[in-house]
């Protein structure tokens, strides 16, 4: 490590990759040095196609974290890292949730997440510095699907409620009338705030082209709003706020049945996820409690997706 | 002090000695450490506690694997399911909710309607 780096210390948060602080001699500008994790999950991109991404939404005007420089030399840091510039603030769900100080004012504030997600969703395919992306999808909805129940026969996952909430997906999700790029990880617990208001989204690392109604649900979902169930977007504020804030950016509007079945598979998206963090504890790669408890909330999601597609809301194939 | 290994009458069981080692966690050592520590006390003793929950529920999980089972008519659940043989099907819908109640039940209690927290409880051993 060069001398002029002051401290290098490993941050909390991140679920999947690793993060580190890093100071800078004669900088006043603080650093976030991201590395892959020893384990990681199959969704989840390399560090350097996240940098691409994250350089692709802010330039597109996204309120992510300045991206700075990507790094193959594994000579400097042990391994290949990205470095960003630090953005301030509490990104923690549980805390934004209640701490009223933090976020400013919370019905601007969802307005404000709302138009963030509208300006990720200005990325069109053909973006030719995301060509690692691949060709869109056809029919992203399901092929996403496809993915997940690849992701259990991986991970030989019986989970009979997870597979009707699935097949009840295959019959209500919509086919998507655009494809964007989706952050596909954008909720409370993944963007900062400050005591005035939002400081800049994180955790790029899923993106992927799709219905632009992916990551309207999977901010207003149930199982994203850290016990507030009664604010429907992300447990902050209201959900038609966060509707308004992106129609108003975007000019489209919300598909709101859409929106209703998408949150199904955020539930089942999350835990399928949450079966993969659980395996990297069970397979002895990466033996960790958190990572153990992390498997368990399956179960949960599972309970509210059986609840969230009762017999009389199922149309025939 | 006993000779033996095995319980003796008034000696408290295993599963009291769990639940007072959670409580002694959550409320005498946690209130004083710092956030760090405290957080990955607290895991701990959430995780013990689902243990709990998880053996008290051992015979219920069986007898709700056995219930979806009969739903799907002896059939692997998950092929029935991803074929589409059982879509909306009431029998097996049943018989998840009661799978998932009880799943539930051992990660976060807090989270079912009071009905099925009773039903769940009325079958811990």
């Amino acid at each position: 490590m060069p001398d002029s780096v002051l401290t290098v210390g490993p941050l909390r948060g991140g679920a999947i990759q690793e993060n580190w602080l890093v100071k800078i001699k004669d900088f006043d500008v603080e650093y976030v040095l991201r590395t892959d994790a020893p384990a990681t999950i199959r969704s989840s991109h390399s560090r350097a196609e996240e940098f691409r991404i994250v350089q692709t939404a802010y330039a597109a005007g996204a309120r992510a974290p300045r991206p700075v420089l990507y790094c193959e030399d594994a000579t400097i840091f042990g391994k290949p890292f990205a470095l960003y510039e630090k953005a301030e603030g509490v990104a923690l769900g549980s805390r934004i949730v209640k701490d009223m100080s933090l976020g400013g004012d919370r019905r601007e504030l969802t307005r404000m997440l709302g138009r963030e997600l509208a300006k990720i969703h200005r990325v069109l395919p053909g973006d030719p510095d995301l060509a690692f992306l691949g060709v869109p999808p056809v029919d992203p909805a399901r092929t996403h699907l496809a993915q997940l129940r690849d992701t259990l026969d991986a991970l030989g996952a019986k989970r009979p409620a997870l597979e009707w909430g699935l097949r009840w997906l295959d019959l209500h999700l919509p086919h998507a009338e655009r494809v964007t790029l989706v952050h596909s990880d954008y909720r409370t617990g993944n963007y900062l705030v400050d005591d005035t208001g939002l400081t800049a989204i994180l955790d790029w690392e899923f993106a992927h082209w799709g219905d632009p109604h992916f990551d309207i649900a999977w901010f207003c979902a149930k199982c994203w709003r850290f016990g507030r169930t009664d604010l429907e977007a992300g447990g902050i504020g209201p959900r038609e706020d966060f509707y308004v804030g992106y129609e108003i950016e975007s000019g489209a509007s919300i598909d709101r049945d859409a929106v209703a079945a998408y949150e199904v598979l955020a539930h089942a998206r999350w835990a399928v996820i949450a079966l993969e963090q659980g395996e990297r504890h069970s397979s002895g790669r990466e033996p960790s409690l958190e990572l153990a408890l992390t498997g368990r909330i399956a179960a949960e999601l599972e309970y509210e997706i059986v609840h969230m597609t009762p017999p009389g809301r199922w149309r025939q194939a | 002090m006993s000779e033996t290994p095995h319980l003796q009458t008034g000696e408290p069981a295993g599963e009291d000695l769990l639940k007072l080692s959670t409580s002694h966690l959550r409320t005498r050592i946690a209130p004083g450490l710092e956030p760090e520590a405290r957080y990955n006390v607290l895991l701990a003793a959430r995780a013990a506690e689902m243990a709990w929950r998880d053996c008290s529920l051992a015979a219920a999980r069986e007898e709700a694997s056995r219930g979806i089972a009969r739903a799907v008519n002896g059939q692997d659940p998950i092929a029935a399911i991803r074929s589409g043989q059982r879509d909306g099907d009431v029998v097996l819908h049943g018989a998840l909710l009661a799978m998932t109640a009880i799943a539930t039940y051992s990660t976060r209690p807090d989270i079912l309607k009071d009905k099925e927290r009773s039903s769940v409880e009325a079958l811990c051993e």
